[in-house]
């Protein structure tokens, strides 16, 4: 029996043709020729040293106007190009989206953020991809840009196809991703579970936003997602349901839990088994409600503090 | 002869500055450089190899195959590695090399070569290699590539004073040995003469090894040893350095290669797996009476030390108790893995994870304290232990007892109330660990430090032996300095170098420092009697500044006369016999380590929050670099204990080639430690001092296990203890019942 492979290809980066343009009709010119966009490179380039290609990108650090993010009351907005050492150095955003500034705080190493963009980490679509289920529970929506001027706006939760796959088609661009900031009487956390403290991928993951009453402590609405657990991040709609109306007791909290775990949909691989998964979104689910539980206390959020 | 002036080995200081220079930063730009082309397949028959694509590429200068290194292996115990390989035995074996002008000529020349092969059937697990009807080697049908017995004392006898025997079976897992510098090598060539400069912690032995397969090519070979990035074991003799080697001779010109990090780990070397049976037997009262161990060691795809890292797990812990009979049953079993290698602790850590636990679980069944268990039956000062080993000094007792006060202390400080969730526990572990291994190599066990005074002043000290970041420049520098009463300024050292050093064992079992230093006192007696020889010669009055008589020296052309080398052999050693028995080694070390963990029993996370290690390490010569060595030692052990595993798929495809997802411990990873050091003086040493370097891992596994017990009542037989497996134990009715007893 013969085989197709046949040798292992040592593991460099090949030859790379480099576009940097410093508009986005450059930028599209180059998508269009078939170049893939480099943004931070701390996917793409190990990803090219191991498969050898792409053999063509374009790297997008130039453009300028991808570099803008913008904090205001309602959302936030942030560009292709910020990296996530920006943004968790910001402390308006930290104040804004709490799930997201934890997701990207968990991110790789200090080095690894200064490089590695938001919006990277989004168009990845790693299923352990740890700022996805945060910014699920922050509906975050992506801006796709199909030529200048053809813009659209696609919900996170719909962008995410598949492990590695998301809606954007050949020759689109992704140019910043937005999502709701923290109104008067809600919180957000992120937790995840890693065999290390640091550089370390999600066994798994879970995000929480919760709203609640003007008593402070029924729910009156809650979002929650979960990374590592299935093909994307999932949002878990009957989890999230079933705090709604209920005020934050033991019980409540093992209930969403329970449903969490029932209803994702974790494979067993070289890093966990399924069942083991399952256990880890049960315990996650609760802590994150009590970490949330915690900051709510702790600040009022029309940001008057403690 | 040597055109180019030695390369000084970069100290501590120079590499904190950056100032160390490793292969890779030596290489010229237009330097030819080399690929070895891999195995996709885990166990598979080479049919044919088309490299006409390859050649025709532009800038490709060679290709090589199995055919070119026909009847060389590498081995030094069993030669059975070649270097390029007509049959892949694992994921990444070696097929072919190419060389090219260039990286990207080289890239493209391997994507065009195309191999075909006939696939055959794999083992990846023990059991599959034993149950298998096929052969990973041919001389070798039931893939059992060595066995290995013992047995001690008298076991009629011992059977009524055995009261309780406790038995488990542990398995360790095969891990890459992580060192920071990947493999390089660069070769230059100077006519007949290729000079192999690649970062080996046992380059003369390495030279000696290669010498006659390049003097069948018609040439000559020198090593030289440049900055290492960490070894731990693993860097011996690797299939590249002959492949630069033969590129080298046949393009007669310089050729480099520097593996990636991914390919280093798919075709560096690991920790070789084991599966442990074993079982120790104690009066009422715990005295340690008998062990019996059943041990499989997966060897891989090719020898390397497999064997003698087999004999040692089987055998070379029990030393440290005063056990009246043993017994030991071993086998080495070729299997499609990546061929594993000795690694710091030489098979020790693997079985110290397996004696420590039974040790810890006889305590507890006999309910005495741990520590006490084992003061009371520890060798002594004077004593022969089970294998033949000399006893001389021995802090044992004074390891344990500063690890017992801080385990107490600690938990009398931080009594925290049992919460459901979190539970902590303590735990403690002991080894003891030789200094060198007269059996490593049948000539001799032996150092050399050479003393030259240059022409331009100062002092060059050369040694074979090499700076792994054990403090090897140090302690040449320190002693020389001390002896010689001259300073550090005027000293420089050149270790590893084949051309204008002595030859060198090498940098493993523990015996670096021990050796070189006792070699360098050598020498620097002998430099003194030549010294006060030539003064009396000139007349000169005494105390002669060595200064003035070296200027008299160089003005008369005598600098040759105080060309002196020290040579150090340790007295009272012996070759084991084919059973183990033997005083191997001039002095031996102990230490105890204990830690306090914390388990997350709804996820089964471990997570050590103190870490204490005593050690007894003669005289220390260097407080921060002996400390360094512990605290590193710990934190290795750590990943090997909870995180590290080589992930393999049922394929044979190793699942993890990075430190992504091998997860060697990280920063916050890291535990305090305190380091502990006993007041031993040894007599055989050089100023009272052993060593420090293997053994701070070697109790790590079972010190972290014994607390996990004391935790949660459970134990993970398996290495790493990952989260998982722990939450796993911790929900399983069985697992609660503990080792077998009878
Ligand atoms: C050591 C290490 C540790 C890591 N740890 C973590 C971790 O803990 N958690 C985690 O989630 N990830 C981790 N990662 C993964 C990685 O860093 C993130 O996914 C990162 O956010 C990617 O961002 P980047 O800017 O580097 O993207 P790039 O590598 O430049 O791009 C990633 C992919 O997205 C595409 N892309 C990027 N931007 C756009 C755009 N604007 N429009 C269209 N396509 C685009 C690229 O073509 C490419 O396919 C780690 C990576 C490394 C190397």
């Amino acid at each position: 029996m013969g085989s197709q492979v046949s040798i292992i290809r040592p593991s460099y980066l090949p030859e790379i043709e480099l576009f940097r343009p410093s508009s986005i009709d450059g930028v599209f010119e180059c998508i269009k020729d078939g170049a893939r966009v480099l943004a931070g490179g701390t996917d793409l380039l190990p990803w090219a040293s191991q498969h050898g290609q792409p053999r063509k990108m374009v790297w997008i650090g130039n453009v300028e106007p991808l570099h803008g993010f913008s904090v205001d009351d309602e959302r936030l907005q942030i560009g292709a190009c910020v990296t996530q050492g920006e943004l968790i150095r910001c402390a308006d955003f930290r104040r804004a989206a709490p799930a997201v500034a934890d997701s990207v705080q968990f991110v790789g190493s200090v080095q690894l953020r200064n490089q590695a963009t938001l919006l990277g980490n989004v168009c990845s679509a790693s299923p352990a991809g740890d700022t996805l289920p945060a910014l699920l529970v922050h509906e975050a929506q992506v801006e796709i840009t199909g030529a200048p001027g053809q813009e659209r706006q696609v919900s996170l939760d719909d962008f995410l196809l598949a492990p590695g796959k998301t809606m954007l088609a050949p020759g689109e661009l992704a140019s910043g991703v937005s999502f709701c900031g923290l109104r008067a009487n809600e919180m957000s956390a992120y937790r995840r579970h890693t065999e290390r403290r640091a550089l370390d991928l999600a066994v798994a993951s879970v995000a929480a936003r919760l709203v609640f009453e003007a008593d402070g402590y029924t729910v009156a609405g809650a979002r929650v997602a979960l990374g590592a657990v299935g093909p994307t991040a999932l949002v878990a709609i009957e989890a999230a349901k079933s705090l709604v109306g209920h005020p934050l007791t033991g019980e409540t909290k093992s209930i969403c839990a329970a449903i969490a775990a029932e209803t994702c949909k974790p494979i067993s691989d070289f890093r966990a088994s399924a069942d083991y998964r399952r256990q880890l979104v049960k315990v996650l689910v609760e802590d994150v409600i009590g970490e949330i539980e915690q900051r709510a206390r702790i600040f009022k959020p029309n940001g008057e503090g403690r | 002869m040597n055109s180019r002036p030695p390369l000084s080995t970069a100290s501590f200081r120079e590499r904190a500055l950056a100032g160390a220079r490793y292969a890779a930063d030596i290489i010229p730009p237009d330097t030819v450089l080399a690929e070895i082309v891999r195995s996709p397949h885990t166990h598979a028959r080479v049919k044919r190899i088309d490299s006409r694509a390859t050649l025709a590429v532009p800038g490709v200068l060679a290709v090589l195959t199995a055919e070119d290194f026909e009847g060389i292996r590498l081995g030094h115990l069993c030669a059975d590695e070649p270097i390029l390989s007509s049959v892949a035995r694992y994921f990444g074996d070696g097929i072919a090399a190419v060389a090219a002008k260039d990286r990207q000529s080289l890239m493209r020349g391997i994507e065009a070569l195309r191999i075909d092969y006939e696939l055959l059937p794999h083992a990846i697990t023990i059991d599959d290699a034993l149950a298998s009807p096929v052969a990973i080697h041919d001389f070798c049908a039931d893939n059992i590539a060595e066995k290995f017995q013992a047995v001690r004392g008298d076991w009629q006898a011992i059977n009524s004073r055995v009261a309780l025997w406790v038995e488990n079976t542990f398995e360790t897992a095969a891990i890459p040995h992580a060192y920071l510098e990947p493999r390089a090598c660069l070769v230059r060539v100077d006519g007949k003469r290729l000079e192999l400069v690649c970062g080996s912690h046992a380059p003369s032995m390495m030279a000696d090894f290669y010498r006659p397969i390049v003097a069948g090519w018609g040439s000559q070979l020198e090593v030289v040893t440049p900055a290492i990035g960490g070894s731990f074991g693993a860097k011996w003799e690797h299939p590249s350095q002959l492949v630069c080697l033969l590129f080298a001779q046949r393009l007669q010109r310089d050729v480099a290669m520097v593996l990636s990090r991914r390919d280093d780990m798919i075709a560096g070397r690991t920790r070789a797996a084991m599966r442990i049976r074993m079982r120790i037997g104690a009066t009422a009262e715990g005295e340690l009476v008998a062990k019996e161990t059943t041990l499989w060691c997966d060897n891989g795809a090719y020898s390397l030390h497999g064997p003698a890292v087999m004999k040692a797990a089987a055998i070379r812990g029990d030393n440290l108790y005063r056990f009246s009979a043993i017994k030991a049953d071993a086998q080495l079993v070729y299997t499609n893995n990546m061929p594993s290698e000795c690694f710091r602790g030489f098979g020790i850590t693997q079985s110290t994870f397996a004696l420590e636990q039974l040790i810890d679980e006889l305590a507890r069944r006999l309910k005495l304290d741990p520590a006490k268990l084992r003061l009371s039956n520890t060798v002594r000062e004077g004593d022969t232990a089970v294998h033949g080993w000399k006893i001389g000094s021995c802090g044992i007792a004074d390891c344990l007892d500063g690890i017992s006060n801080r385990i107490d202390r600690h938990r009398r400080d931080n009594a925290l109330p049992r919460s459901e969730r979190y539970r902590t526990g303590y735990g403690l572990a002991a080894f003891i660990h030789c200094i060198g291994n007269r059996g490593y190599d049948k000539r001799f066990d032996r150092a050399f430090v050479t003393l030259r005074t240059l022409p331009e002043g100062g002092i060059r000290i050369s040694s074979g032996e090499v700076e792994l970041g054990c403090g090897t420049v140090e302690v040449l520098i320190k002693t020389v300095a001390r002896e010689l009463a001259t300073n550090r300024d005027q000293l420089e050292v050149v270790l590893g170098d084949t051309a204008t050093g002595p030859h060198g064992m090498g940098s493993y079992a523990s015996r670096t420092s021990f050796f070189v230093a006792m070699a360098a006192l050598d020498a620097c007696r002998r430099f003194k009697r030549a010294a006060e020889q030539m003064r009396v010669e000139f007349g000169m009055t005494k105390p002669a500044e060595i200064g003035e008589l070296v200027a008299r020296a160089r003005q008369q052309q005598r600098l040759g006369d105080l060309e002196v080398t020290g040579d150090y052999q340790p007295s009272g050693v012996v070759v084991p016999d084919e059973t183990g028995y033997g005083n191997i080694s001039a002095a031996y070390t102990f230490g105890a380590h204990g830690c306090c963990v914390q388990v997350d029993t709804y996820t089964g996370k471990v997570t050590v929050t103190q870490y204490w290690a005593a050690h007894d390490a003669g005289t220390i010569v260097n407080l921060n670099e002996t400390q360094g060595q512990v605290i590193g030692g710990v934190i290795q052990g750590l990943g090997f204990a909870l995180t590290e595993c080589a992930s393999v798929a049922e394929s044979g495809q190793l699942l993890n080639p990075g430190y992504l997802d091998d997860r060697v411990p990280t920063f916050p990873d890291a535990p305090p430690v305190e380091v502990l050091f006993t007041d031993t003086y040894e007599k055989k040493g050089p100023a009272g001092a052993k060593t420090i370097g293997e053994p701070p891992i070697i109790p790590v596994p079972a010190c972290i296990a014994n607390a996990i017990r004391d935790a949660v009542g459970v134990r993970v037989y398996q290495l790493p203890m990952t989260s998982e497996r722990l939450w796993r134990a911790i929900n399983d009715d069985d697992a609660r019942s503990g080792p077998k007893g009878n």
